[in-house]
């Protein structure tokens, strides 16, 4: 029952941890504006506002599943293997959602379970999804995390933006990403998973990094690792995401900028609507990766080359020429159509440098000329730019309805499209 | 990978209307080009396929080593795009095996580890390792071997060519080939036979004595293996394997000038003439040597590069030209004008495509004993071993639908290697 233990750590511990970690805030749980602070260093956070949001925390959300009211199952995560389920925290009458895993279907080793709760409760920052806590139901594993009530950006990429999110949220949700990257380089944790789907967007528009089930910590046996040369196995769903020293897995290993690599990813993925080689498999991604093919957002300054590249780059080979061309022709229309900021053009090459050493850090990127614009721009203002994509929380004011029609839910539930998984 | 698409690669020069050259090389005959000329239009363009091999989810890469029981080649988990490496047994050692054809398949997938022990103690003059290194490859190998003694396994071959490395410096023991399992319920570790590298065997084994203690077996030969690695020399050696075991018996044997006091200490302990002072795994983890703190005084020995690519000083993925061919297949090396080396690969991968399908063709020397060993000699792996085995001992996991099934009568493999090393 080792698992039992470290899943539900106890909060004292919680606390002093967070007192060490000089860091940053954990927003109340609705994501409380504290916005204004995200271009600041994370470590200048105010401790005293932190101290209190944990107490809170910490009286209101107590590991007994009875305190929870399961409504509808919102996505799955670990491939299918979890499930994030909506919920009424019934002490304080709010929402929160449930990750719920089975233990005993659990096909790997629950090291790897054990790896995301460490990892959670170990880390303290506003951009960080947080546990509230953790317990073991039955058979289940309960983790219990602020709802986020528009999903992850892969969700709204299924949900609306098929073609890419607009310019102003993308910079706002890559400036928090960065700066939770950032937070997480800072205490020796390497992320490995960044993508879409792990970027969680809460009503307020706060923005959270999830995905921590893959995540690395550098220092093993009391010495801090300068390179890394684990190779995830676990999250075949990420392989896309992974830089080409981490694909290589040879004598130079990788490091840190390993997660800039894919932050560079994420940023395609979020203007192009599509991540960087996603339709590929597997194999022909690695070749593109090792080949240095760099991938860039999509806009009229590209998307003339776009095509070409196109058609030029993947001749019929395996699983290409099904692809319906139209579609494609009118992804390249939008695309056409749009201008992204030279700078964000710029964001995106540095990050994607094939030589790791010439990738900026994730604290030089958040000094990037790009975040100079929307420097006095909350993530507040997010949700404006998310339209029309509700949060799911203005759906659902009225949970007891919902407990007796699910279907009806379910139907709601699926215009905020939760077809791609929640991957927590 | 499609058979249908194997008939000779079809490369075009030139103009499409002009005449085309159809080169293609004949396999079975070694370095004769055929040329033959081919009209234009009897030319069909085939994408080339040839060079992929798949087994199972795996992509087929380099050849990573060769022995006398069968190749080691690269695999790309295709799935995952994790590196793997295959051991491919070769039916005729198969068929040495008591019922080895049913019982051991003859593809064994494992982790891929980039080098082993003897490959780099290889790479530098003095064939031997700084003393810092030297220690944290034994204090893994203490670990590796407390691990399987504690699962009644006596590896009874531990010698640096039986020591992989990873990527990140840990240590793999490997080729339990010749290992023996105790029986459950025994309880001694008393054992009867040992085919080990003789250079590695102790006393009562080159006294031929009938019974014997396992796991002083396992304690002589890591004491004959921090031997060597710290001293780049063999304690016993031997003209042949009836002078070796002599001089063996005779047990004498000298240690080095330059070598700690500390650790001349230690190695007497492990080379004791007698089993039953010889120490345990445990007297050998409370030695002042295995505790102490090595300080880094001089450069580590670096993994060489591998032979076949002297320029790839990180041993990186063999197969991504063959990913390549998959994907793109052979345009890009038309373009890239690399046809000479493509012919090159294609003779060899012929070649190796007929060794593989016709194995009594297949010629190796073995009047010689184990002229082959030197390199990744064996990377065998039992089932014992590879379920779970921690991170620092572990012999690799297989990948569980290739596993060898165990049979303790693959002991009977007979390996006298490694005579020449003396």
């Amino acid at each position: 029952m080792s698992l039992l233990s470290c899943a539900c750590g106890n909060k004292e511990t919680k606390k002093r941890r967070a007192k060490n970690i000089s860091t940053a805030s954990i927003g109340s749980k609705d994501g409380s504006p504290k916005t204004a602070q995200t271009e600041q260093q994370p470590q200048e956070g105010e401790e005293e506002v932190e101290e209190d949001m944990e107490q809170i925390d910490a009286a209101q959300v107590q590991p007994d599943p009875l305190q929870y009211e399961l409504y509808a199952v919102i996505g799955k995560g670990h491939s299918n293997i979890s499930t994030i389920t909506l919920a009424k925290n019934t002490a304080t009458d709010s929402l929160v959602a449930v990750k719920r895993v089975n233990l005993e279907l659990w096909p790997g080793e629950l090291r790897y379970l054990q790896n995301e709760m460490a990892f959670t409760q170990m880390l303290s920052h506003r951009n960080v999804l947080p546990f509230y806590c953790s317990f073991i139901s039955g058979q289940e594993l309960w983790a219990v995390m602020p709802l986020m009530a528009f999903g992850s950006c892969r969700d709204l990429i299924h949900a609306y933006f098929t073609s890419g999110l607009p310019e102003l949220a993308i910079k706002l949700i890559m400036r928090d990403v960065i700066a939770a990257v950032d937070y997480l380089h800072y205490r020796w944790v390497i992320h490995r998973g960044i993508k879409a789907s792990h970027v969680l967007i809460s009503k307020s528009g706060r923005v959270c990094l999830s995905g921590l089930h893959n995540a690395f910590y550098t220092i093993q046996n009391g010495q801090r690792l300068r390179t890394v040369h684990d190779f995830p196995l676990h999250a075949a769903d990420c392989v896309h995401s992974y830089s080409p020293e981490l694909l290589e897995q040879n004598l130079a290993g990788y490091s840190f900028n390993s997660d800039v690599y894919s932050l560079g990813i994420l940023l395609c993925e979020l203007a192009n609507g599509q991540a960087p080689f996603a339709d590929l498999p597997a194999t022909a991604m690695l070749l593109e990766k090792m080949k240095g093919t760099k991938p860039h957002l999509a806009d009229s300054t590209t998307v003339s080359e776009f095509v070409i590249d196109e058609d030029a780059e993947y001749p019929p080979a395996e699983g290409m020429e099904d692809q319906p061309t139209s579609s494609q022709e009118r992804a390249d229309a939008i695309f056409f159509k749009r201008t992204f900021a030279p700078q964000l053009h710029d964001l995106a090459a540095a990050c994607l440098e094939r030589d790791p050493h010439h990738r900026p850090t994730a604290g030089q990127l958040l000094h990037h000329p790009v975040f100079k614009s929307i420097k006095n721009c909350a993530s507040s203002v997010l949700p404006s730019q998310l339209q029309p994509v509700t949060p799911l929380t203005d759906q659902s004011n009225i949970p007891k309805d919902l407990t007796m029609d699910d279907d009806d839910f379910s139907r709601k539930m699926s215009e905020v499209s939760m077809l791609e998984d929640w991957v927590f | 990978m499609d058979p249908e698409e194997f008939s000779g690669a079809s490369f075009l020069f030139g103009d499409q209307n002009a005449a085309a050259l159809d080169l293609f090389y004949d396999g079975a005959e070694d370095g004769d080009l055929v040329i033959h000329r081919v009209e234009s239009d009897q030319v069909v363009y085939k994408p080339q396929r040839q060079k992929v091999k798949m087994l199972g989810k795996y992509l087929v890469g380099g050849m990573l080593g060769e022995g006398s029981y069968g190749t080691v080649k690269e695999l790309l988990d295709t799935e995952s795009l994790c590196r793997r490496a295959v051991k491919i047994l070769k039916k005729r050692k198969l068929r040495k095996i008591p019922n080895g054809e049913q019982n051991v398949r003859r593809y064994m997938i494992m982790e891929y580890c980039a080098s082993e022990l003897q490959e780099m103690l290889d790479s530098v003059p003095e064939k031997k390792f700084p003393v810092w290194q030297a220690h944290g490859y034994f204090c893994q190998l203490i670990d590796g071997l407390e691990y399987l003694h504690s699962h009644g396994i006596i590896h009874k071959d531990i010698k640096p060519g039986n020591l992989l490395v990873t990527n990140d410096e840990c240590l793999k023991i490997t080729d339990l080939g010749v290992a023996e399992a105790l029986d459950q319920f025994a309880w001694t570790d008393e054992c009867r036979t040992s085919q080990g590298s003789p250079a590695f065997q102790p006393p009562e084994i080159a006294n031929g004595q009938a019974v014997f203690s396992g796991f002083k077996v396992d304690v002589w030969s890591s004491g004959v293996t921090l031997y060597n690695i710290t001293t780049g020399k063999y304690p016993y050696e031997g003209d042949n394997i009836y002078k070796l075991f002599e001089n063996i018996s005779k047990g004498d044997y000298t240690i080095p000038e330059g070598v700690s006091e500390m650790l001349s200490d230690l190695l007497k302990g492990m080379l004791a003439y007698d089993a039953t002072v010889r120490y345990t795994l445990q007297q050998i983890r409370e030695h002042p040597w295995f505790m102490k703190y090595h300080p880094r005084l001089c450069a580590r020995v670096r993994i060489p590069p591998r032979p076949e690519d002297p320029e790839d000083t990180l041993r990186s993925m063999t197969v991504i030209p063959r990913l390549n061919s998959m994907h793109y297949g052979d345009e890009d090396a038309e373009e890239d004008g690399e046809v000479e080396d493509h012919i090159q690969d294609l003779a060899a991968s012929h070649y190796q495509e007929a060794n593989n399908q016709n194995e009594s063709f297949q010629i190796q020397d073995h009047t010689v004993p184990f002229e082959h060993q030197s390199s990744l000699e064996a990377i065998a792996e039992d089932e014992d071993a590879s379920q779970g085995m921690p991170e620092k001992a572990g012999a690799a996991a297989s990948d569980g639908e290739v596993k060898v099934k165990k049979g303790k009568n693959r002991n009977r493999k007979g390996k006298f290697s490694s005579c020449k090393q003396s």
